[in-house]
């Protein structure tokens, strides 16, 4: 009776970990943070994008951030790009993001106070470490532990063979 | 050139394909423990950490594998058992050195595909690992082949002539 208790608390206590590692809380952004200073190299035919902006992160542990950056030039966009990163908080709640985005440019002349960064669709979420390839790890760590037995047991039969020859 | 010099150079590229196996397997297992250190100190990108579990992975595994194989390599040195131990240990090799092969060349793949030059220079290094494994590999696995086809060939002896002998030779 009692095995079976201790059995059941068991299984338990691995289900509450389990369902518990799907509970850290997502980060943030930071309203209002998005700085960004744009410039236009007319001779490159280029304009760069230097921008940052702050996320809130609730706990320690690594996180994934992704977000959409928009450059307009007045209401027009002119380029836009998904971003997917990983941050770490390094003790602090709230981690600095900062870019420099370059674009190709050959329009009519533009001034450089009407270039516009935006950020959308920020999403700080959890980092889930890619385990894809942990097959093989499992399947040559298994394989190696079976040739490892399987030659040890012929080993030590022959050797016990030869004992039995020389008595 | 004599038999007894062939001999004792063909131990010294034995013992030099062993010792390679041997600190290979030790660089590939501190490879592993330390592949999680790039994501203390920077943010890499999605495809670096991807990179990074399938070098991380596949050196936890080969020297799994490696640790097996050495094994069988000693085991066909001390055992009189030679069929078996040098059928098993030419598996081995061959096995090592066809995986640290396929490796280099799936990893080459993802690199040249995820196109970033930090991707690719990571890829280099675990190549520069897991190819001279493969070659010990494969030059043990030969010569084990070989051992095990003189073994199959060798006429089987009954057990009182092999008594026989030992007691002579201890005479």
């Amino acid at each position: 009776m009692k095995k079976v208790k201790i059995l059941f608390l068991t299984i338990l206590a691995v289900l509450i970990c389990f369902s518990c590692a799907g509970c850290a809380r997502d980060g943030r952004y930071v309203q209002d943070s998005l700085e960004y200073k744009c410039s236009w190299y007319d001779i490159l035919d280029e304009i760069g994008a230097r921008y940052s902006f702050e996320i809130e992160l609730p706990n320690t542990g690594k996180y994934e951030l992704s977000y959409s950056v928009f450059l307009y030039y007045g209401n027009r966009e002119i380029s836009s790009k998904q971003v997917t990163t990983t941050v770490t908080p390094n003790g602090e709640e709230t981690v600095g993001v900062s870019d420099y985005w370059s674009v190709s440019y050959s329009g009519s002349n533009i001034v450089e106070s009407g270039l516009q960064v935006v950020v959308r669709d920020v999403r700080v979420t959890a980092y889930k470490s890619d385990d894809s390839y942990s097959g093989y790890a499992i399947g040559y760590g298994v394989a190696g532990g079976l040739l490892l037995v399987v030659s040890t047991v012929i080993f030590i039969k022959s050797k016990s063979k030869k004992n039995d020859l020389t008595v | 050139m004599n038999k007894k010099f062939a001999q004792t150079a063909l131990a010294v590229v034995l013992g030099i394909c062993f010792t390679i196996t041997v600190f290979a397997a030790f660089s590939l297992l501190f490879d592993a423990i330390f592949s999680k250190d790039i994501g203390v100190v920077s943010s890499p990108s999605k495809g670096m950490e991807k990179a990074i579990g399938f070098i991380r992975n596949t050196s936890i595994g080969v020297v799994c594998f490696s640790v097996a194989t050495l094994a069988c390599y000693c085991f066909a040195y001390l055992s009189q058992n030679k069929k078996a131990f040098a059928c098993l240990s030419a598996g081995a090799g061959l096995v090592l050195a066809i995986s640290c092969i396929a490796f280099v060349f799936v990893l080459r793949a993802f690199a040249l595909e995820n196109g970033s030059d930090a991707v690719y220079a990571a890829a280099t290094a675990y190549f520069s690992e897991l190819l001279p494994l493969a070659a010990a590999s494969l030059l043990l696995c030969v010569y084990f082949a070989i051992t095990a086809v003189r073994a199959f060939k060798e006429p089987v002896r009954p057990e009182t002539q092999v008594g026989e002998e030992r007691d002579n030779e201890e005479s």
